[in-house]
């Protein structure tokens, strides 16, 4: 009737790991939330972009000229109704230049051009600066995103990882995702990969300056395909349904209501929950033991839209008839699940020097084949590198798993691999 | 006849779009009231269409291990594996423990076994009243109490067996008990191991007595060695009391079984445990832990 029209770019399905359990007997249920989209819109919105840049004296030479070839490739990549704006930052601040259309784009890279080396790291001023700039259009109109690239830990300023990671927070809530790039091996991959998580962004390592473009092409580039972005889902759980947690995910769960932020979605791929809830014994019968709502921002039609399914379970007496195997996709998942979880125990073993190396080998080896198994090339191969540089003593293994460990917690998947393949 | 007139001027709705006043229909399985043309049930999700296929279960049938929370009394049942307790989240969720961790603990149900693990959380993990250690983990029977910061619960799981007599959940034997005698929490017995206890309304307390708003966070301490046992007052705001005398902050002074001490509202009863049965609960609580 008054319904708004069915939207078909982006897809919400509900897939549960039975559709059949005990009645009588509590049970363990395992839900999987799947949002996924198509084709890229003939539309594009324009981006809000802001580029963090640290200038600090550790960044001279080749990192900063890689940084300033990878500022001009955005500057190229935007089109005039895109907006941009450049925060370079040391022990201080400066607001290169404001949100700006991309209309004179030699003058853009003049500016860059001028960027020099000096001071020490203030992170939190930097991302300050950054996000006021972003957040004064972050408007429905723009996809807005900041990139923040950083070799440091912070040295200046206000250091404590909770209020940097706080303004993360605020960013994405004004409706700005926040994605970090880390180079060489002196920056904080905790408090990096933090901010990526509460901004909503990706998080990525990069050893070498001559990948700075390249990785800076990368995010560009999964910029510009967004379709989707402030996603929101929800579980709306039925009486005797609780929410036991969603993995690798820091859901707000109450007694009947499960909320948890999504990254934004790009064309031709698939955002990924995994949400275990508990059943309590009842009378037989078919249940909606929850219903999944998504609501985003539709890049192609600019209105917030709402998706829903729900999740039917059939309880029976029968105890034989309930499936022993969860649904292959499910158990899949739950196996990436414990991997990622397997992740971060290593990535915490090694940090308090509680594991030796021949015990973290052994566990890596183990997530790298759980991984493989699983068809996550991308993450498994990556793994095999930490594992390869922990082998040879270089000091970077943490920093390579604590991207593999964000990549695996966002949830993330390219439908085509086109985008994750290059790198 | 002409006095109906603007009524008869109003078109009717049309029957789909009408809205069903007082049409309702209850749900079969958890009676929640249900406008018509609903499809589940909106409490439940019961779906409204069918008859439910047999009668609701009592709520502790087929279930090998649940608890039970004090003093709501819900019982919560819980599945096999493990199951998180946390603060947001988990199979025993803590939602109005502010106290609780996020990640608090962790239940094991391995029939015919229950284990206790606490996940290094801030506030601590209480089995009958003994704290169970970061990364240790404890077995637990029926009738066990367990505490997560604040919140405390009974085990229910009849197959599973009672509690052995002498085993106590940790290594360490009962040496002396004390029991609420007056005021909040009456009749409730705290188990003390050698060492100090601290008696308080702070939930990492051994004997924790959150009920009584007179008892300072860190109220007391109570030192059981070589069986004799001390009192100090730890500088509580309304002081200690043993048999009516008050305690110098600061100043040990000996305890005889059947001293009452008053701390804020509460008197409770300091008492050694029986020997015999204090000596042969440490052996068996050895052996048991080394099986494990």
């Amino acid at each position: 009737m008054g319904a708004p029209p069915a939207f078909t770019g982006v897809r919400l399905e509900c897939i549960l790991g039975r559709d059949l359990e005990s009645a009588p007997r509590p049970g363990r249920v395992y839900l999987l939330l799947l949002v996924s989209a198509g084709g890229p819109p003939e539309v594009r919105l324009p981006t809000n972009l802001c580029l963090l840049i640290d200038r600090s004296g550790s960044m001279e030479g080749q990192p900063l000229e890689s940084a300033k070839q990878a500022c001009n490739y955005v500057v190229d990549s935007l089109e005039a109704n895109d907006v941009l704006s450049l925060v370079m930052f040391d022990d201080q601040v400066d607001v290169l230049m404001p949100p700006r259309r991309v209309i004179n784009k030699e003058l853009i890279k003049q500016h860059i051009t001028q960027i020099t080396a000096r001071g020490t790291t203030n992170i939190y001023d930097g991302l300050a600066a950054a996000t006021q700039q972003a957040c004064t259009l972050a408007t429905t109109g723009y996809v807005s995103r900041i990139i923040f690239l950083t070799d440091g830990a912070p040295t200046s300023g206000v250091k404590d990882h909770t209020s940097i990671v706080g303004l993360a927070q605020q960013a994405r809530e004004a409706g700005v995702a926040l994605s970090t790039l880390g180079f060489g091996i002196e920056y904080n991959e905790e408090l990096l990969s933090g901010i990526a998580r509460a901004g909503g962004g990706a998080h990525f390592y990069i050893s070498r300056p001559e990948m700075i473009p390249e990785v800076f092409r990368l995010e560009i580039g999964s910029v510009l395909r967004v379709i989707a972005k402030n996603l929101r889902a929800e579980l709306h759980l039925a009486k005797w349904t609780q929410c036991i947690q969603v993995h690798g995910k820091e859901a707000q769960i109450s007694e009947r209501l499960v909320a948890l932020p999504l990254v934004d979605l790009e064309a031709n791929s698939t955002l990924t929950a995994l949400a275990e809830l508990a059943t309590l014994p009842r009378a037989p019968g078919t249940y909606r033991i929850a219903r999944a709502l998504l609501t985003f921002d539709d890049v192609a039609s600019q209105g917030r839209r709402q998706l829903e399914q729900p999740a039917v379970v059939r309880f029976t007496t029968a105890d034989s008839e309930v499936p022993a195997e969860l649904r292959p996709e499910v158990a899949r998942e739950l196996q990436v699940a414990q991997a990622a979880r397997q992740l971060q125990q290593t990535i915490v073993g090694l940090k308090t020097m509680q594991l030796s190396a021949t015990q973290a080998l052994q566990q890596l080896g183990a997530t790298q084949s759980l991984l493989a198994q699983q068809g996550r090339q991308l993450e498994a191969t990556q793994v095999a590198v930490a594992i390869s540089s922990l082998r040879q003593g270089t000091p970077d293994a943490q920093k390579s798993l604590a991207e593999t460990l964000h990549r695996l917690e966002m949830g993330k998947q390219a439908d085509t691999g086109a985008g994750e393949a290059k790198k | 006849m002409s006095q109906q007139n603007p009524e008869a001027t109003i078109q009717p709705t049309p029957e789909a779009e009408r809205t069903v006043l007082g049409g309702t229909l209850t749900c079969p399985v958890c009676g929640a009231v249900n406008a018509l043309g609903e499809k589940w049930c909106v409490d439940c999700g019961f779906l409204l269409t069918e008859s439910p296929g047999g009668p609701m279960p009592s709520p502790q049938e087929g279930v090998f291990a649940a608890l039970r929370s004090l003093p709501a009394d819900v019982l919560l049942p819980l599945l096999e594996g493990e199951n998180p307790v946390g603060r947001l989240s988990g199979v025993v969720p803590l939602v109005s423990d502010n106290f609780a961790s996020r990640q608090h603990a962790v239940i094991e149900v391995r029939p015919p076994e229950i284990w206790l693990r606490d996940l290094e959380s801030t506030n601590g993990t209480f089995a009958n009243g003994f704290r169970v250690g970061p990364d240790k983990r404890v077995r637990l029977f029926d009738g066990d109490q367990v505490r997560f910061a604040q919140s405390t619960f009974t085990v229910v799981a009849p197959e599973a067996g009672a509690r052995p007599k002498d085993v106590t959940p940790t290594e360490a034997p009962v040496v002396a008990e004390v029991k609420i005698v007056g005021g909040p929490g009456e009749g409730t017995t705290f188990a003390l191991t050698e060492g100090e206890s601290i008696v308080g309304r702070q939930p990492d307390s051994g004997v924790l007595l959150s009920l009584d708003n007179y008892v300072s966070g860190r109220h007391c301490k109570l030192t059981v060695a070589a069986g004799a046992a001390l009192l100090e007052d730890l500088s509580s705001r309304n002081g200690t009391f043993l048999n009516d005398q008050r305690v110098q902050a600061g100043q040990p002074v000996p305890l005889t079984p059947g001293d009452r001490i008053r701390t804020g509202a509460t008197v409770i009863e300091f008492r050694f445990a029986a020997p015999s049965e204090g000596a042969r609960g440490d052996n068996t609580a050895q052996e048991e832990h080394g099986n494990d």
